[in-house]
């Protein structure tokens, strides 16, 4: 089932500014972990606001579940059915302690208390960060604060995330950390998902990666076998993650490896056996 | 001195003072504060000194910290002493020497006026030292909530003051970070004239200005994508629980207020 439909959409800031988004046509299922990638002001974050109506087209028509996003009226559910992460941190966390900023997307529409409660703590627990419910945001890590958000978004049982460089701005660790909880989300409780990152690693990760230039659509399919497509990469300005590089020098001398979708260990894991064949 | 500026001057308790409702507290300090300072009987300072002494015994909290707290009100007290003790010519002269007199109505004015600050002061404190700086927003945002009506915009100003404390250990650190990296370009703040010292303040606020509203920018992004509208149809999430003991409490604040009017209108001053 299609979750999110755009037809056509065309935007730009104001009136007098170029096209940021050039006849966009996306749709995605529903239970799909999409990657949006490119370089930097390829218009990802832009393209991601119109998934909850912070933006609406100029031209075309954005569906969010069969809702359009250009009639005002649909726009609360729509943001209760979309939830967003966003790239820093620390602006985007409201409360002055964790559970108060998860509880702020709840309190926002009027969930009653005991139910409010009950909410906030699953969503804290679902995101690891149980003990942390007092915490102030500024003493926590960047992975812990970013999963705070993340918290804060699940809490409305949406049923899209959208995270815009969500990992960008932390350290390897925070990264992975928050990846992996997204990635259970997506598994476990078939959540669709959408990153925009231009760290291809995380990209390799997704069901489906969209690769975005100046405004406009130019790749759309299996991450590896867009990662493989050196012209497409180099097109929109992208560096092919090291460990297809790898894989690639490794079968130009003849190693016998195929450059499906592999992870880092399994890529170890190859080696070591061939290792031991020889 | 972050963690100062963040809680204010919190101190972590489970006192009877610290678990009372902050609606509560602030009431008795108003109270306390209007009445305290309606009438100079000396039965009124009595009073507030039994009280103040009280609520003291019930806050748990070690001395030290009003005294770290007050420094600067010290200073305050002394010179309003040293002043009544100057300039106030009444009853007989206890000392005297060529250049001023010390009259008998000096010293004891002076002790009232000092007292009576000191015990404000105290009490001000008491206030700021066991509750935390969210539970006095959300209690003052209940107690305006009636202003409400005279549109006054009281979910707003709550609102914005807890946003206020919840940045401003973010905007400090950052101020920090700003000034490292200036002074790694060799910007120099502790040297030089005032002048110059002032100047070299100059490029760590422009950038902090500038990431300011880049943040703002991006929270009412943010705070527009997890639903905010204003403040209709919003429930809370931190709940005030009002307790007997708040009632008590608040109870012997206003006996102390009627005690107060009663000596007012009896007894004149
Ligand atoms: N608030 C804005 N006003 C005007 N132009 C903007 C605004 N935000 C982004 N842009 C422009 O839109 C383009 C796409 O930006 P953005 O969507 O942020 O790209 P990305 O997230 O891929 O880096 C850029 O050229 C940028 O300058
Ligand atoms: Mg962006």
């Amino acid at each position: 089932m299609e979750i999110i439909q755009m037809n056509n959409v065309y935007f730009r800031y104001r009136p007098s500014d170029k096209l940021v988004l050039k006849n966009i046509n996306l749709t995605i299922q529903s239970g799909e972990w999409v990657s949006i990638v490119g370089h930097n002001g390829s218009g990802k974050s832009t393209l991601a606001k119109f998934m909850n109506a912070l933006f609406t087209p100029i031209e075309g028509q954005v569906l969010v579940s069969g809702l359009s996003t250009s009639n005002v009226n649909n726009h609360t559910l729509i943001r209760r059915k979309v939830a967003m992460v966003f790239q820093n941190p620390d602006n985007q966390i409201v409360g002055p302690t964790v559970e108060d900023d998860v509880a702020f997307g709840l309190e926002n529409c009027g969930v009653p208390y005991e139910e409010m409660v009950q909410r906030v703590q699953e969503s804290i627990n679902k995101m690891g960060l149980n003990g942390l419910e007092l915490s102030e945001p500024h003493r926590l890590s960047g992975g812990q604060k970013q999963r705070v958000a993340l918290a804060g978004a699940i809490s409305m049982n949406p049923k899209i995330l959208v995270l815009d460089e969500a990992t960008s701005m932390l350290d390897p660790t925070g990264r992975e950390e928050v990846i992996r909880y997204v990635q259970k989300l997506n598994r476990d409780e078939n959540m669709t998902v959408i990153t925009i990152t231009h760290d291809l690693k995380e990209a390799v990760l997704s069901d489906r990666m969209v690769v975005m230039k100046d405004g406009a659509i130019i790749g759309n399919g299996l991450p590896s076998a867009l990662l493989t497509n050196k012209d497409l990469l180099k097109q929109a300005r992208l560096r092919q993650p090291f460990i297809y590089e790898l894989v690639e020098a490794l079968t130009c001398r003849g190693v016998p490896i195929s450059v499906g979708q592999i992870s880092e260990e399994e890529l170890v894991k190859t080696l070591c056996k061939l290792q031991q064949q020889m | 001195m972050l963690d100062h500026v963040i809680i204010g001057q919190y101190v972590p308790g489970k006192s009877f003072v610290h678990r009372m409702d902050p609606r509560a507290k602030l009431i008795c300090l108003m109270l306390f504060v209007v009445f305290l300072f309606i009438s100079r009987h000396p039965f009124v300072l009595i009073g507030g000194l039994i009280l103040t002494t009280t609520a003291f015994y019930y806050a748990k909290i070690p001395l030290r910290f009003y005294i770290k707290g007050m420094r600067f009100i010290v200073i305050i007290i002394l010179f309003t002493f040293i002043l009544h003790l100057f300039l106030t010519r009444e009853g007989p002269a206890i000392f005297s020497t060529p250049i001023f007199t010390i009259y008998l109505g000096g010293v004891t004015q002076g002790g009232f006026m000092a007292t009576r600050l000191l015990v404000l002061f105290i009490m001000a404190s008491l206030l700021t030292l066991t509750t935390t700086p969210v539970a006095l927003t959300d209690g003052l945002e209940t107690l305006m909530k009636p202003l409400k009506k005279l549109g006054v915009p009281t979910h707003e100003l709550a609102f914005m003051m807890s946003i206020a404390l919840r940045f401003i250990p973010t905007l400090l650190d950052e101020t920090a970070k700003i000034i490292k990296a200036q002074r790694a370009r060799g910007a120099n703040f502790t040297q030089g004239s005032l002048w110059n010292r002032l100047k070299a303040v100059i490029p760590i606020f422009i950038p902090l200005f500038v990431q300011s509203f880049k943040r703002a920018e991006d929270l009412a992004t943010a705070m527009e994508a997890r639903g905010y509208e204003g403040g209709e149809g919003r429930t809370k999430f931190r709940l005030l629980t009002w307790l007997k003991k708040d009632t008590y409490a608040v109870i012997v604040f206003a006996l102390y207020a009627l005690i107060v009017l009663i000596v007012k209108i009896g007894g004149g001053n």
